[in-house]
């Protein structure tokens, strides 16, 4: 009777099958589900048996390497209720606590260093607002700017190493994801030092002072003293990786026994009650969140196979032939489409399409996927879809709205960050190069 | 003891799950670098403990209202209209999450049929592929938990439940 579906050309089933993901995310639908509802839709035009979409959500999960990023989130969770933030924040408030605006510094510096220990974005902006936020708001910073700083330089988590993301677009793009990290690592300082910049201005703006202390080297020796521990995390977690003594997954399963044994033992902070709660928050994540890799997967699979990254790139050739103005178009439509996605459904549902055309124009994958990983920061700090709003809105006790507005500032940081990166991929590929040599080809 | 099944049933197993694969995936750096004796074993029951973990949750996440969907379309819509269009996505859920148990149940079925074994382990793929018949199974009958609580004490469709379990997932 529906006979007449197989004669669709391959352009308009690819429109209804996205189509139909759209108007279910749309709808309300959890986004895990609309994308398979569009894929099992893609199934009828190419004939498949409906099964394999349950063979889809199985073998999408399966990967070893995904392991990394539920043990990553579990130790991230681990370090932020086992007292490493406060630490870090104390070590980030020895440095630059006497500067104009300093706390909003504080937060940004200590996000910075939460990153090189957790994988995640939400994370970090939970660990660090919690201390954070509740300072700055003492201090009679404005609640909405303390939560847009803490969502802003928590988003740092995922570009500067481990990464989770980073792990996803790894295993999607099938590149080192080792390499990954390293690549992430001077556009992560640079993004660093942009929202501190952006904080310093509001801060003289807005006449928010330092904490009328003055620096003394003996006050950074006691603070990195009393922070050693958390310190030497990313040594033991980054140096294993680098020095190839683990894998990324083994380094993040030591991350969990490491902050495990700091958080209980040397800090005492981490009770039993709070090891169950980090326990939920990683199954949690699991679920709502990992469960999209399947039907992500298999969209785009079916995309691939309707050649749909050819008509794309077709298409995008016609309007430009420089990878600076590709790069540039690429961001503008993964900084949309974060607004709607969830990050790692964005990885995998557009990294297929993509990088192909990238790669095309001679585009180093890993520059691809670092441009990937910052639009998806951005999609952390836009609304509606915009995990570290969420976080940031809960711990101010603020709509997301007004946080929303506060962050904007910092959203154009990041977008700065962007150009500098599609303009100069070269601050991306010099640290991967200089420690694994240039990738061949 | 039927209240303490339905509270904690797959936040337990999910949450065992978790610790497994952390403790597998631990011991094989342990076993190599301390006992210089690598296995294999343990990476191939991790990524099994992570594929329950990620479906017994899917359904937990039903009841603690965790999953990401976005709401911000639909309620742009006069309340009624709003409230209208978030039934019909529940029940386009739903039907789909009926769907998905079937078909799952149906692989599990050729599972049974075709026996198929694992290269490394040699372990019978129906056991970790029952993960799928379980988890979209108990996601089906939670979305329609969620409803018969609506209509028998009047809870909200769309706020965690008085005694949510309170783990918030937003990204990772």
């Amino acid at each position: 009777m529906f006979e007449f579906i197989y004669e669709y050309s391959e352009l308009t089933q690819a429109l209804i099958m996205f189509g139909a993901m759209v108007l279910m995310i749309i709808l309300g639908l959890p986004i895990p589900f609309a994308v398979a509802i569009g894929t099992v839709i893609g199934y009828v035009f190419l004939d498949f048996p409906f099964v394999a979409i349950a063979q889809a959500m199985y073998t999408g999960v399966e990967p070893f390497p995904l392991l990394t990023v539920p043990l990553f989130v579990f130790a991230g969770s681990l370090m932020e209720q086992g007292g490493m933030a406060r630490r870090i924040v104390g070590m980030a408030t020895s440095l630059i606590g006497n500067i104009t605006g300093s706390l909003g510094l504080v937060a940004v510096l200590g996000c910075t260093f939460f990153a090189a220990l957790s994988g995640s974005g939400p994370a970090t902006t939970a660990a660090i607002g919690a201390v954070m936020i509740p300072s700055m708001v003492k201090q009679r910073y404005d609640p909405a700017h303390g939560g847009a700083i803490a969502a802003a330089g928590g988003a740092l988590g995922s570009l500067i190493p481990p990464s989770n993301l980073m792990i996803i677009y790894g295993i999607v793009a099938e590149q080192s994801i080792p390499r990954l990290f390293l690549a992430g690592f001077l556009p992560g300082v640079v993004a660093s030092a942009a929202l501190m910049l952006c904080t310093y201005l509001i801060a003289r703006q807005r006449g928010y002072i330092g904490d009328g202390t003055t620096f003394s080297w003996e006050r950074v020796y006691r603070a990195f003293l009393a922070g050693k521990w958390a310190l030497l995390a990313p040594i033991i977690i980054l140096g294993g990786i680098y020095s190839g003594i683990f894998t990324p997954t083994e380094a993040a399963s030591v991350a969990v026994v490491y902050a495990l044994i700091i958080g209980h033992f040397a800090y005492r902070e981490l009770t039993f009650k709070k090891i169950v709660a980090c326990l939920k928050v990683t199954a949690m994540i699991s679920g709502a969140v990992l469960i999209i890799v399947g039907p992500a997967k298999a969209f785009g699979e079916l995309m691939s196979l309707m050649s749909v990254p050819d008509m794309i790139g077709e298409a995008l050739y016609g309007v430009t032939e420089s990878p600076f103005v590709l790069l540039m178009i690429m961001s503008v439509i993964l900084i949309i489409t974060g607004m709607f996605l969830e990050s790692i459904a964005q990885i995998i549902l557009l990294t297929p399409l993509m990088l192909p055309i990238a790669v095309g124009l001679g585009i180093d994958p890993i520059v691809f996927g670092i441009i990937m990983v910052i639009s998806c920061e951005v999609g952390f700090l836009t609304p509606p879809v915009g995990a570290n709003l969420f976080v940031a809105a809960r711990i101010t006790n603020l709509g997301i709205d007004r946080i929303s507005v506060a962050v904007i500032p910092f959203v154009f940081a990041y977008i700065l960050i962007l150009v500098i990166i599609a303009a100069l991929p070269d601050l991306v590929t010099y640290l991967p190069d200089l420690v694994y040599g240039k990738l061949a080809g | 003891m039927l209240e303490a099944i339905e509270r904690h049933l797959e936040e337990l197993l999910a949450g065992i799950c978790v610790l497994v694969m952390t403790t597998l995936v631990f011991l094989q750096v342990v076993l190599r670098y301390v006992f210089n004796a690598p296995t294999s074993w343990s990476d191939e029951i991790a990524v099994y403990a992570m594929l329950w973990s990620v479906y017994l949750s899917c359904s937990w996440a039903v009841r603690e209202r965790a999953h990401i969907r976005v709401m911000n379309f639909i309620n742009l819509f006069p309340r009624v209209i709003a409230a209208g269009l978030s039934v019909l996505s529940d029940l386009i859920w739903f039907v789909f999450g009926i769907f998905l148990t079937w078909q799952s149940v149906l692989l599990e079925i050729s599972f049974w049929e075709n026996k198929y074994e694992s290269p490394a382990l040699g372990i019978d793929q129906k056991w970790p592929y029952l993960c799928l018949v379980v988890g979209f199974g108990l996601m089906t009958l939670r979305i329609m938990q969620v409803y018969y609580r609506w209509w028998k004490y009047g809870e909200p469709v769309h706020l965690p439940r008085p005694d949510s379990t309170d783990a918030e997932a937003t990204s990772v």
